[in-house]
């Protein structure tokens, strides 16, 4: 009973926010509309029993991914009109996308047949006991070690690829030096000077 | 399994990883960025060496089973591409002494092995992803221009929709056969059922992405333009093959069957016609490039027809053909003041009196492209579309030829430039502002392109039976 | 079935805001009183006697403020964005709060005893980050903005770090439940995770301090260059709110260093000999229990306080450099040694 309840709830929030994600007209209300989608999207996969999945969705999308979307969003201070310019044109070609997609989801979801509740059962509840994490961890390092592996190698890439589109070395851009400034003695900077005091006629 | 057959297995994989952590130590740890070139060189010829060495032993084995398998035809494979980098990088010393341009190369190299060897939609995505994400970024190195950022991210965004694109299709994939292997494809080609056929057509239509079929082709043209001479060469010769590869792996052995025959013929026919059509109009060489590479693209996708066990020496035969002629053009234009002046065709006017060497290599790559008998270009068309006969699909055939007839004029043309009498002084002195002669590196790399090209020419058969299949 | 079943689960879900409130409640006292020592302290550490007027020997102070504060005007900017200035200091408390539900105070004395216990808290801290960013841009201010930025890519930096650290906590323990995770720490002091686990516990200490945007890491605020940062705009209860949410982010952060590091609300005394326990005082005090926690976590609190008489304020970039190049090295260098550890089976902690 209540877990039906929470989803609804949730489904009902995450689409609301889906919707405001792009028809909003400030920017910074968009990005923050997504936050809340993840949110809860990361909640209804908590009433999956995915509560591994659920978190990581918290912690990197919305505590970080989302952190420096809003950081660059903020700081680029986009003007809402020139983006809703060609919202008329494009607009049969959104719609019938978006037609597309609700085809496909109905055939999925609508098809007994192929992915209906006969196809697919409901699975079991699992107990208390059960923990999600571990299974993961166990499928992850045993079965599917190779793709996490490369995995890992495609992040290594893109922090090259993100370290080679913006480190570029200007010549006239002045930066400092934390080594030298602390590898600094007294010497270099103060020279003590000895002068007589001068004596008042 | 034991460790030692598994690192047997992954030796090219293993040797360009280490040469990855090694570019990136180096360039943490020296100086003036000496070492990358000789580095990623060594890394990415000892990888081909090694690929080509157990391709010739026959070996085979599933490291990661259900994940990654290798037989002597991924091997075969492997070397084609490897092979085929290694002009590339040659290329690319001039342009690029260091930073980043070599540990991206060869990890873009790591995801064309994966996508090669892959046996399940994860691996072969996480592969094309590694293919793919730095040659966005080698396109903005090129010489960051305001274009080649317009170009990067016209890429950047067009291949992101084609990677989810291909994540929707295998999510319905998997969602009917439950399971991620890619056998899920090539039996889904031949199912009536509605959802598989729709994963089927998102699935090819992300790769169509990838490859540059029409009507998904319109980034290519400003990415090629947009990149330097060496990365166009990689984009053209090898990640395209990396793209073609991924496809092999997908369709395996099974026929391409009634519906999905007619998307499988169409676009690359259209491809072909619109490829060859728009390169006429083209007077930038990349951009003619791309467009031919447009064309080449729905050649390639041709062989699909055919049938499998054909398919597999079709298409790395094509590829390698294909692949060789185009970074021996790309190596043998003559360097230039600056990287948009080198671009123009008629620059190229007058060429044989001025450098008859680098003539004549364009000149061999043109004809090769264009598909004319003695050069491999020919034997790998011919490949392609005798299958494509053979299948039984005389029509299709037919109408591809008639469209590769459509790409005799610009090539011919190309041609024509290099050949036709000297222009005017004043002209002749502005075409050759800032020309020298290829580099001595650039020389060893169309050496490098035309020996194999040679080979492949007078002995085809002997080629595709070391290619396998 | 509908409202009875809802009625159902009614006695369970009162059971659960009752235990919500009494975690609370001390805990909104304690920082009231948290506020109150740091003044104190600090003053001592400055030869000063700190507040002393209101009340016994200034006792009442925290109360005083929080009623003056109560009874200022909320003023809203004009040009504000409404709605998101006054969300923003929910969003600070409310993570704050929420990270209590897995926090264990004594044996089986916890609101929530989820597997994924350190996950959920590190998901909680990271969502806080949006409290002072909103702040920042809704107030429509300059100073209010550059203190709104500095302080996300701050917390940004450090959580790789504070995350990394927490990897080992749970490669050490075995288990991402912060109650088995107290539970594998037993054995007396020397048994605790602060001796194997050394490098993370000053990497997650210190990343807590940069977490909660407190001194030497309070660029964002930083009094003498953005006036008060991300929260100039603030005032009344506004102003309260986020006051309220560092320094319970501070006791948060102070419990948890003790959960994961200092074992918790075990007692240093461990093994002692069952006719010392039984002895009516000495026993209870010396055994394990809640008071072993408050009081590990008050002497960390100490410690955020006196780092704050203690050290200048970080330059920024001297911040990310600390971060990204200090930190998070040491810990994944740590983690690898910790690996190896527990391939050989180091005793005691790793048996």
């Amino acid at each position: 009973m209540t877990p039906v309840v929470l989803f609804y709830l949730f489904a009902g929030i995450l689409v609301f926010a889906g919707l405001m994600v792009v028809t909003v007209r400030n920017p910074v209300h968009a990005a923050l509309f997504l936050v809340l989608a993840f949110f809860t999207s990361a909640a209804v996969w908590m009433l999956l029993e995915a509560e591994f999945l659920s978190l990581a969705l918290v912690l990197v999308y919305v505590g970080a991914v989302m952190v420096l979307f809003l950081f660059v969003v903020m700081m680029l201070d986009v003007q809402g009109a020139p983006l809703r310019q060609g919202f008329i044109r494009y607009l049969p070609v959104g719609a019938l996308v978006a037609g597309v997609a609700a085809l496909e989801l109905y055939l999925v979801v609508g098809s007994d047949r192929l992915f209906g509740s006969q196809a697919f059962p409901l699975p079991q509840r699992a107990g208390a006991a059960y923990s999600n994490t571990q299974e993961i961890g166990a499928v992850l390092y045993t079965k599917y070690v190779y793709p996490f592996e490369i995995a890992a190698v495609i992040l290594l890439v893109a922090i090259v690829a993100a370290i080679a589109l913006s480190l570029r070395r200007r010549g006239d851009a002045r930066s400092q030096r934390p080594g030298d400034q602390v590898r600094v003695r007294r010497e270099d900077r103060v020279r003590l000077v000895a002068m007589p005091a001068e004596k008042g006629e | 399994m034991s460790a030692e057959t598994v690192l047997t297995a992954l030796l090219p994989e293993v040797l360009l990883l280490a040469g990855l952590l090694l570019l990136i130590g180096l360039e943490i740890a020296v100086p003036r960025h000496r070492g990358a070139f000789a580095v990623s060189l060594l890394a990415v010829a000892a990888a081909a060496a090694a690929a080509a060495w157990l391709s010739a032993g026959g070996s085979s084995a599933a490291p990661f089973p259900g994940h990654y398998s290798v037989g002597p035809d991924t091997f075969a494979a492997k070397a084609v591409v490897l092979a085929l980098a290694v002009p590339v990088l040659l290329l690319a010393r001039g342009e690029f002494p260091g930073g980043p341009f070599y540990p991206l190369l060869v990890s873009s190299l790591l995801g064309v092995c994966l996508v090669v060897s892959a046996d399940s939609f994860l691996t072969l995505f996480l592969g094309v992803e590694l293919m793919s994400i730095p040659v966005y970024v080698l396109v903005v190195l090129a010489f960051q221009r305001e274009e080649s950022a317009e170009a990067a991210l016209k890429y950047l965004v067009l291949s992101g929709t084609a990677s989810a694109t291909f994540l929707l299709g295998v999510s319905l994939l998997y969602g009917g056969s439950g399971s991620l292997a890619l056998s899920a494809f090539s039996t889904a080609l031949g199912s009536r059922d509605v959802l598989a056929t729709a994963g089927v057509v998102l699935v090819l239509s992300a790769f169509f992405l990838k490859a540059a079929v029409v009507p998904f082709h319109t980034w290519a043209p400003d990415a090629y333009e947009a990149a330097s001479v060496p990365v166009t060469a990689y984009m053209a010769a090898v990640v395209k093959a990396g793209v073609l590869f991924a496809v092999l792996r997908l369709f395996a052995l099974a026929p391409a069957e009634r519906p999905l025959v007619d998307l499988l013929a169409l676009l690359p026919l259209a491809s072909m016609v619109w490829g060859n059509l728009a390169a006429m109009r083209q007077d930038g060489l990349r951009r003619l490039i791309a467009y031919s590479s447009i064309a080449h693209a729905g050649y390639l996708f041709y062989a699909f027809l055919g049938d499998g066990p054909g398919r597999f020496q079709a298409v790395t035969f094509y590829l390698l053909a294909y692949g060789l002629m185009n970074v021996l053009v790309l190596a043998a234009l003559p360097p230039a003041g600056d990287d948009v002046a080198r671009d123009r065709l008629e620059r190229l006017k007058g060429l044989f009196q001025r450098q008859p060497y680098a003539a004549w290599m364009i000149a061999v790559a043109m004809l090769s492209l264009a598909g004319i008998p003695p050069f491999p270009g020919f034997v790998a068309k011919f490949l392609v579309f005798k299958n494509v006969v053979a299948a039984g699909y005389p029509v299709y055939a037919v109408l591809g030829l008639v469209g590769s007839y459509l790409g005799l004029y610009f090539y011919l043309r190309v041609i024509q430039y290099l050949f036709m009498a000297p222009p005017p002084p004043a002209e002749e002195a502005s075409a050759a502002e800032g020309e020298g002669a290829p580099s001595r590196l650039a020389l060893a790399a169309t050496v490098l392109c035309l020996l194999p090209a040679i080979l492949i020419a007078l002995f085809p058969g002997w080629v595709i039976d070391r290619l396998g299949g | 079935m509908g409202a009875q079943g809802m009625l159902e689960g009614l006695p369970e879900v009162l059971v659960i805001l009752a235990k919500i409130f009494a975690i609370t409640l001390p805990l909104l006292g304690v920082v009231a009183y948290l506020t109150f020592a740091e003044r104190k302290i600090i003053g001592y550490m400055q030869v000063r006697l700190g507040p002393n007027r209101v009340g016994p020997r200034g006792w009442l102070q925290p109360i005083a403020d929080a009623l003056k504060l109560l009874t200022k005007e909320i003023i809203l900017p004009s040009a504000s964005s409404r709605f998101l200035f006054l969300l923003a200091p929910v969003l600070a408390i409310a993570p704050a709060l929420a990270a209590w539900a897995v926090v264990p105070f004594a044996d089986g004395m916890v609101l929530a005893s989820v597997d994924a216990g350190v996950l959920y808290v590190l998901a909680m801290s990271s969502v806080g980050v949006y409290g002072v960013i909103l702040a920042g841009w809704a107030a429509n201010s300059r100073y209010a903005f550059l203190g709104a930025m500095r302080s996300a890519a701050q917390m940004i930096s450090y959580e790789i770090a504070m995350g990394f650290a927490l990897v080992g906590v749970l490669m050490a323990a075995g288990s991402l439940n912060l109650e088995k995770i107290v539970l594998a720490q037993q054995g007396g002091v020397l048994s605790w995770f602060w001796l194997p686990l050394a490098p993370l516990f000053v990497v997650y200490f210190v990343a807590g301090v940069a977490e909660t945007n407190r001194a030497p890491f309070d660029v964002a605020e930083g009094e003498s260059e953005l006036v008060a940062g991300f929260h100039v705009e603030y005032s009344g209860m506004g102003f309260a709110v986020f006051f309220l949410a560092e320094y319970a982010n501070m006791v948060l952060i102070a419990a948890l260093t003790a959960v994961m590091f200092l074992g918790g609300w075990l007692s240093p005394f461990e093994g002692l000999p069952a006719e010392v326990l039984g002895v009516p005082v000495l026993g209870p005090v010396l055994g394990p229990g809640l008071h072993w926690l408050a009081a590990k976590t008050s002497l960390l609190l100490l410690l955020f306080l006196w780092l704050r008489a203690t050290f200048p304020r970080y330059r920024y970039d001297q911040i990310m450099r600390l971060g990204w190049k200090v930190f998070i090295p040491v810990s994944l260098l740590w983690i690898v040694v910790l690996g190896l550890a527990i391939t050989t089976r180091v005793a005691p902690w790793l048996d």
